[in-house]
């Protein structure tokens, strides 16, 4: 990979970003919202891979690794919250969710 | 026991006349008593002689004094006499009228009055009797207020005494002070005071330019003008002038002699025309007045005290005479009426009255061997001594009262031609009217009085006993003065008997034409020279300046009072519109301005999650903007 296609990478990364953004602030459904989320950590996933070329060790496409799986749990968690909730309230809109607790 | 008996003589007329008004008829009678016991009282003190004072607080530290001193005595018991006479004559004068309960209140009243006046030293104690006095007069005279005129007569008596009041109290005031008792004074008074106290004598003893009250207090019961307008409170003034002229300043003793010779002639010249019988005897009043207080300012003060003692008896005595006559006129013609042309002949219907009535105006006149020349003679001689020591022109002093001796020997021998000689020019009359004895000892008593001997022996002497008696010394006189001055005197008192005999004697064309005289003769010395009509036009006068400065008041004053409301109003309102813009303008402005802020800022945080995220994206952005481009 050449210095010169550096900076598409950062653009498809800065895309995806800012699709999640997009995403996060447009939509009203959590499930939406939790889908924006994870297509901008994978934006920033792909800027932590393409940066770690440089690196001998690599330690930027390990730490790459490590988000991924820190996602899954996080997804799998976050899954879990709004299904309860939903089973709760019946609501599944992020501005119908202002009371915490019971 | 001198104390007591003092208050006895000053308060028994007073309890006399209370039980009179409260007792009904019985308490006429002790009314009477009181006064007789108030004369007693004081004739014995005079007797006894001695000077009694006493002084009692007002304040602290404030006596006022009383001093009962000889000439104090004597006046009071010539007063407590007079008053005894009147209320003794007035049994009989006022038998059939209404209020006489009243009347004799205000008698009582007036008596304790005048005699708190004659007792008085302090000058604010003197100017308190003073007052009384004034207003016993004034209610005296208002006696028949029913009758038409008499309210308004009444009112002008007591208006005219209050303007001469107030320079009275204006010259105590001025005196300033603490000692003003006069028997305490040492120095002579500056000019402004003592002319100012001799305007408030001038008043209460009718001279110019006050006499014109004295005439219109004749409205009055008879009796009350024989006691009061006659023998004792016009003399008053008199009193007061005697008391204070060692401290008079020497030029307000000139105007002071100015004005008494001025007023005696204009009395004998008012007096000369006049149709009523009281009016007369008032202006002749007014005259002799004007002799006493010409005797004050000539320095003849104790002939002018002993003129005022014979005066007091001779014209009560007229006017107590004049009483009797208008009473009978009123029995036997059943109207009142003092007017001479209806009169005439009537020495035959009150053979008493008329004796009496011809000695007291033999007495008036000032021939010998009646007291009223002896007093006349001293203040004449007093006054040519007087103006031989100032200079020529003040021989018109002494020249002017030798014509008014002239004057009322005139109108003396006029008066008494119309009224008793000759025949009734009423034909109509009754012939029958008895002179009670209630009517006769009064007369009997004062005429008896104005004769020579009671004074002195000698029947043509103007030195008496009273000058003696009242410790003064008679003014040293040359015999040449004396002797010429009395044969004027006399000269003039002769000329004018003969001449109104001679002119008002029955068969002559005056009588004759009297009965049908018109009214419009002599219209200035009938109306005594306008001078309530003076009086009228003054009064008028502050009226129309009492209007013109309302109008001022409502126009301009008023006018500015509310031109500055407006104004406070407009200003206000200025103001209200710069506080409203100017001051509130830019604190309202902060306000909306922190308004807007805050509603902006608020609505960051407010409303959903990602709205909140977006601005922290913003936030974001922005910082790592500084970041990297800064």
């Amino acid at each position: 990979m050449s210095e010169e296609q550096l900076p598409y990478y950062l653009y498809f990364a800065a895309l995806l970003f800012s699709s999640g953004v997009f995403v996060v602030l447009t939509k009203r459904a959590s499930i939406f919202v939790l889908m924006g989320v994870e297509l901008m950590l994978n934006g920033a996933n792909i800027v932590l891979a393409v940066f770690s070329q440089y690196d001998p060790n690599l330690r930027g496409q390990v730490l790459a690794i490590f988000a991924i799986v820190l996602t899954v749990c996080e997804v799998s968690i976050a899954l879990a919250i709004l299904l309860n909730i939903y089973r709760k309230t019946k609501a599944s809109n992020l501005d119908e969710l202002t009371k915490v607790g019971n | 026991m001198e104390m007591l008996m003092i208050i006895v003589v000053l308060f028994a007329p007073l309890v006399g006349g209370l039980a009179a008004y409260l007792l009904r008829h019985k308490g006429i009678l002790l009314s009477v008593a009181g006064v007789a016991i108030s004369f007693v009282v004081s004739l014995y003190l005079c007797i006894s002689g001695g000077t009694i004072e006493r002084s009692f607080h007002w304040l602290p530290n404030y006596p006022l004094n009383m001093l009962a001193d000889r000439v104090a005595l004597v006046l009071i018991t010539l007063v407590a006499l007079v008053s005894m006479l009147v209320h003794i004559f007035s049994l009989e004068y006022m038998k059939g009228d209404d209020g006489k309960n009243r009347y004799f209140l205000k008698l009582g009243f007036f008596t304790f009055s005048m005699i708190g006046l004659l007792l008085a030293d302090h000058l604010i104690l003197l100017f308190i009797f003073w007052e009384l006095v004034g207003l016993a007069s004034y209610l005296l005279i208002g006696f028949w207020y029913r009758k038409k005129g008499v309210p308004s007569a009444a009112r002008m008596a007591f208006m005219v005494n209050r303007i001469a009041d107030v320079a009275l109290l204006a010259g105590i005031l001025l005196l300033s002070n603490n000692i003003l008792n006069i028997s305490e004074f040492k120095s002579v008074w500056l000019f402004l005071p003592s002319i100012l106290i001799a305007i408030g004598a001038f008043g209460k003893s009718a001279q110019l330019p006050f006499s014109g009250w004295l005439t219109k207090a004749m409205v009055g019961p008879t009796p009350v003008s024989a006691l009061i307008h006659a023998a004792t409170m016009v003399a008053a003034g008199v009193y007061l002038l005697f008391r204070v002229s060692p401290f008079i300043h020497p030029s307000a003793l000139m105007v002071v002699a100015l004005v008494g010779t001025f007023t005696a002639l204009y009395g004998g010249v008012c007096a000369l025309m006049q149709h009523d019988l009281k009016k007369i005897l008032a202006y002749s009043t007014v005259s002799q007045l004007g002799y006493m207080v010409m005797g004050i300012g000539v320095g003849a003060q104790t002939a002018s005290l002993f003129h005022l003692f014979t005066h007091a008896f001779f014209k009560a005595g007229l006017f107590l005479g004049a009483g009797a006559i208008i009473h009978f006129m009123h029995q036997a013609t059943k109207e009142d009426t003092q007017d001479m042309r209806k009169m005439g002949g009537l020495r035959k219907q009150l053979p008493w009255t008329y004796l009496t009535f011809i000695m007291c105006a033999m007495a008036l006149a000032g021939i010998p061997l009646f007291s009223g020349f002896m007093s006349k003679e001293g203040i004449i001689i007093a006054g040519w001594i007087w103006a031989s020591n100032i200079g020529t022109w003040a021989y018109l002093v002494p020249d002017i009262a030798l014509i008014t001796v002239f004057l009322t020997a005139l109108y003396v021998g006029r008066m008494v031609m119309l009224v008793f000689w000759g025949e009734n020019r009423v034909k109509d009359l009754i012939s029958k009217f008895s002179e009670t004895f209630t009517l006769k000892i009064p007369l009997i008593v004062l005429s008896v009085g104005s004769l020579w001997f009671f004074y002195n022996w000698n029947p043509i002497a103007h030195v008496t006993w009273f000058d003696s008696f009242l410790g003064n010394e008679a003014i040293p006189s040359s015999d040449i003065v004396s002797l010429m001055v009395t044969f004027l005197s006399l000269l003039m008192t002769a000329t004018g008997l003969v001449l109104g005999f001679s002119f008002f004697k029955p068969n002559s064309a005056y009588s004759q034409s009297y009965v049908h005289m018109a009214d419009n003769r002599f219209p200035i010395l009938l109306n005594g020279f306008h001078l309530t009509s003076l009086y009228q036009l003054f009064g008028i006068g502050i009226e129309r300046l009492s209007v013109l400065t309302f109008q001022m008041d409502r126009k301009v004053v008023d006018g500015a009072v509310h031109l500055a409301g407006i104004g406070g109003v407009v200003i206000s309102k200025v103001f209200a519109l710069v506080d409203r813009f100017i001051i509130d303008g830019p604190i309202n402005l902060i306000g909306y301005i922190s308004g807007v802020t805050g509603k902006l800022l608020a609505s960051f945080s407010a409303r959903d999650i990602q709205t909140q995220f977006a601005w922290l994206l913003v936030g974001i952005i922005l910082i790592l903007s500084w970041i990297l481009f800064f």
